[in-house]
């Protein structure tokens, strides 16, 4: 049997007639080659089952190795027990470290370990711009790109998760190891087929919110092999910070409009939910898209989100907190791009969205290093990932109830920097959905702290 | 499934009011309004995208728009006069008034750049076209494989397919061409990325007379058929054939007298046989481009030719191929690497034997 990988699987041919190919337990027949494929994920496992049954096998799926020469700065404690816990579990799993902790510098780490080629996938172009530029400081030969108007394939290589997909039925034989970034969106954000067509059996996923057991993460890279909390790293890693809720009270117009329209969308909810106990939020916007009465509702749903997402009270508030901070780097959030958009057209900012192009993105992320253009607003860009320990303060103007994205927002003013201490404000209107959210998401964060610690 | 057509023309007619209304404005203002407009989901949303597409002008704004941000955008200005002066400035520098300046801060956005309709009121059916294109797209992205029955199709959809790593089976039955097309990774599961290869097959179906598709998405299955208003193919689908198309190139600068078919109609091998698919045919023999392959592959496709009777030479890639291409040459198997040696296609076309189909 000779086995060969090909678009995303593996393809298993020259089968002789004294071999059973139901040892290839899941293949399907390819019957225009004449030849049998299982994804490739399932190389490990089915070489395992093939030995076993002392099947002769010609193996002709050969992942690179990687040059040495490293020039890594020395791990801190925890990342080197972060490196060693999941080589312990077998190169497979997820390493869980707060936001700010230096997770990079932990694939690094295990990348030069493994000593095996690999493939980074994380979720934005500001990402890989970054992990791009970190490899490229500590491993001196050509860093591969794939994504925002990049196709050079090296054997360390980064790639967006889309580009990833785009690309995986070429290149899912040349990785011995895949690196996650932001590891809670696999199976979602990030798609399980980017797993399923490489064949590196080695896998590692970062993140500083894990999800919950038994999901597609777990599936794809393994459990969390090693985790620690934000309070068992004081004094080693992230900025200490406290966060300051700023309360908004809507004007006598805005605050008609939002009842209105809230009053509107509440009905048609509360029938849905009578009618169909239990469903979900897509269930209802999919069932409301088709009459007219349930298009009007949610119609009246984003525009009561619309009142909320930036009206007169947070745009006073906003100035005067950058008025207050002026000279400090501030990064805005906002719910939406049409805020961020709106911020930038007001104060002349620069927004920081999927529709801003590279060469753009990282002239303005210097300069706001830089001191020059010290406020970036942004709706989802900037949630995650991005190193700028230069910012001191965020600005939450607008959000939903995840935790999840609340924390990985306050983690990007928590990068350390000497004698640093970072506030984050949200700005919450009273009485309105919004302040139930951060009352969620403040008892979220106590919780994953505690859960952390 | 329900694809549009001059039915529809009312209420996509009332979309194309609302955007002519906005003209000037910036996209957003007109999506609003657009969303509220009565029309099934699916149906609306293709509309709204190919209405986009049609109207389209953000390429011409990008260099400006960055340079203009690169000027105005920095700290925040916090008061009027502060905002007044530095749009101020960045007007005097660039020989504009200020109200001129301000919308081409954001003129390359999509839904923030201004709606501007250059080509006058977007087509209604013009809409529909690419409308239904964006549905057929959509009901294939989510599908494992289809049948496809085409009538009067020149070969684009099957080679599509094949350029696009989708396994094909084509066969001849009757008037028309059959084809069975799945993804690699898609025989074991529904997968995005060979749903997207599926749904890029869509435009290309508007080069047939007649077609029918049967989708399997797995627990259910969708039956699209024409007649479907459609936009006419694109003229050059540029994955489609480059190779061929270079390696055409090529012999022609070699030797002018050559005569050269470039990417051919499909061929049957016998009455309701295989199809063989070559892409080129030169001085009467078929040259046909090979990537992923076996052995017992390459002997099924020479078998096929053969039952046409038609001479071949396959031009296999040694570093996809199953062992050294070297033990596999015969009359009418050439390899490379890399690139297509021309020189020695011309060889082999020449060579008496490669003329023989059953040599």
């Amino acid at each position: 049997m000779r086995l060969r990988f090909d678009r995303g699987t593996i393809v298993f041919d020259r089968v002789s007639s004294g071999e059973d190919p139901a040892i290839l337990v899941g293949a399907m027949r390819d019957h225009e080659l004449g030849a049998w494929r299982l994804p490739a994920d399932q190389l490990s496992g089915t070489r395992v089952r093939l030995s076993a049954a002392n099947v002769r096998v010609s193996d002709e799926v050969r992942t690179e190795s990687l040059a040495g020469e490293w020039s890594l700065p020395s791990l801190r404690w925890y990342q080197q027990r972060a490196v060693a816990g999941w080589r312990a579990a077998g190169d497979r799993g997820v390493i869980a470290l707060p936001t700010g902790s230096g997770k990079t510098l932990v694939a690094l780490g295990a990348i030069a370990a493994l000593g095996v080629a690999a493939l980074v996938v994380v979720p934005t172009r500001v990402l890989l711009d970054q992990w791009a530029r970190a490899i490229a400081a500590a491993w001196p030969h050509d860093v591969g790109r794939l994504g925002d108007g990049d196709h050079a394939v090296a054997s360390i290589t980064v790639a967006t998760y889309a580009s990833a997909l785009v690309h995986a039925p070429r290149i899912g034989d040349r990785f011995g190891l895949l690196v996650v970034d932001e590891a809670h969106h696999v199976g979602a954000w990030c798609p399980g087929e980017i797993f399923e067509m490489s064949v590196a059996p080695a896998r590692l996923g970062l993140t500083a919110t894990p999800p919950p057991p038994g999901g597609a993460l777990e599936r794809h890279v393994g459990g969390v092999v090693y985790a620690l909390g934000v309070a068992d790293l004081v004094g080693d890693a992230p900025a200490d910070f406290h966060v300051a809720t700023v309360s908004i009270e809507l004007a006598p117009d805005e605050r008609a409009a939002y009842r209105s329209a809230r009053g509107t969308f509440a009905m048609a909810f509360a029938r849905f939910q009578h009618d169909r106990p239990g469903a979900s939020w897509r269930e209802f916007a999919k069932t409301a898209k088709r009459t007219s009465d349930g298009r009007a509702a949610l119609a009246a749903w984003r525009a009561s989100r619309a009142v909320l997402a930036y009206p007169a009270a947070k745009r006073a508030a906003l100035r005067e907190l950058l008025a207050r901070h002026a000279g400090e780097r501030v990064l805005v959030f906002t719910a939406d791009n049409a805020t961020a958009y709106a911020i930038a057209r007001e104060l002349l900012v620069m927004p920081i969205t999927c529709d801003i192009g590279r060469a753009e993105r990282a002239t303005m992320l210097a300069r706001f290093r830089a001191g020059d253009a010290n406020v970036l607003v942004s709706a989802q860009v900037l949630d995650e990932g991005l190193d700028v320990p230069e910012a001191d303060i965020a600005i939450i103007v607008g959000g939903t109830a995840s935790v999840r994205r609340h924390v990985q927002r306050i983690g990007r003013v928590l990068r350390p920097r000497p004698g640093k201490r970072a506030t984050v404000y949200e700005l919450a209107t009273r009485a309105t959905t919004e302040a139930a959210q951060v009352v969620r998401r403040r008892r979220g964060l106590e919780i994953s702290q505690e859960v952390a610690s | 499934m329900n694809m549009l057509d001059r039915d529809d023309l009312p209420w996509i007619g009332e979309l194309v009011d609302i955007v002519v209304r906005a003209e000037g404005q910036p996209w957003r203002v007109a999506e609003a309004e657009l969303e509220r407009v009565a029309a099934p989901a699916k149906q609306l949303s293709a509309v709204t995208s190919a209405l986009r597409k049609l109207a389209g002008g953000r390429a011409a704004h990008a260099r400006v728009a960055r340079e203009v941000r690169a000027m105005v955008l920095g700290a925040p200005a916090l008061t009027e006069t502060v905002r007044a002066a530095r749009l101020d400035a960045a007007a005097a520098t660039l020989g504009l008034s200020p109200r001129e300046l301000e919308p081409l801060l954001w003129s390359d956005l999509p839904r923030e750049r201004a709606i501007e309709l250059a080509d006058g009121r977007p087509d209604e059916l013009d809409i529909v076209a690419h409308a239904n294109v964006q549905l057929v797209q959509r009901a294939l992205g989510r599908a494992y494989g289809v049948h496809a029955r085409l009538w009067g199709d020149d070969g684009s959809v099957l080679r599509g397919a094949l350029a696009r790593g989708l396994i094909v089976t084509a066969t001849r039955e009757g008037d028309h061409a059959a084809l069975a097309i799945v993804g690699p990774l898609a025989l074991c599961h529904r997968t995005g990325v060979y749903g997207r290869a599926l749904g890029q097959l869509a435009p290309l179906l508007a080069g047939c007379e007649r077609f029918e598709l049967a989708i399997d998405a797995g627990d259910y299955a969708i039956a699209i058929a024409s007649p479907i208003v459609l936009p006419a193919v694109p003229a050059i689908d540029r994955a489609v054939g480059y190779t061929a198309r270079k390696l055409a190139r090529d012999l022609g600068k070699l030797d002018r007298a050559l005569a050269i078919e470039v990417l051919p109609a499909p061929l049957a091998t016998s009455p309701g046989g295989t199809l063989v698919c070559p892409d080129l045919i030169v001085d009467g023999v078929c040259v046909e481009l090979v990537g992923f392959w076996t052995a017992s592959y390459l002997d099924t496709k020479l078998a096929r030719y053969r039952d046409a009777n038609v001479p071949v030479v396959l031009v296999v890639d040694h570093a996809r191929g199953d062992e050294p291409v070297g033990e596999m040459i015969d009359a009418h198997v050439i390899g490379y690497m890399r690139r297509v040696n021309a020189a020695a296609v011309i060889a082999k076309l020449r060579s008496r034997s490669c003329r023989s189909p059953n040599a």
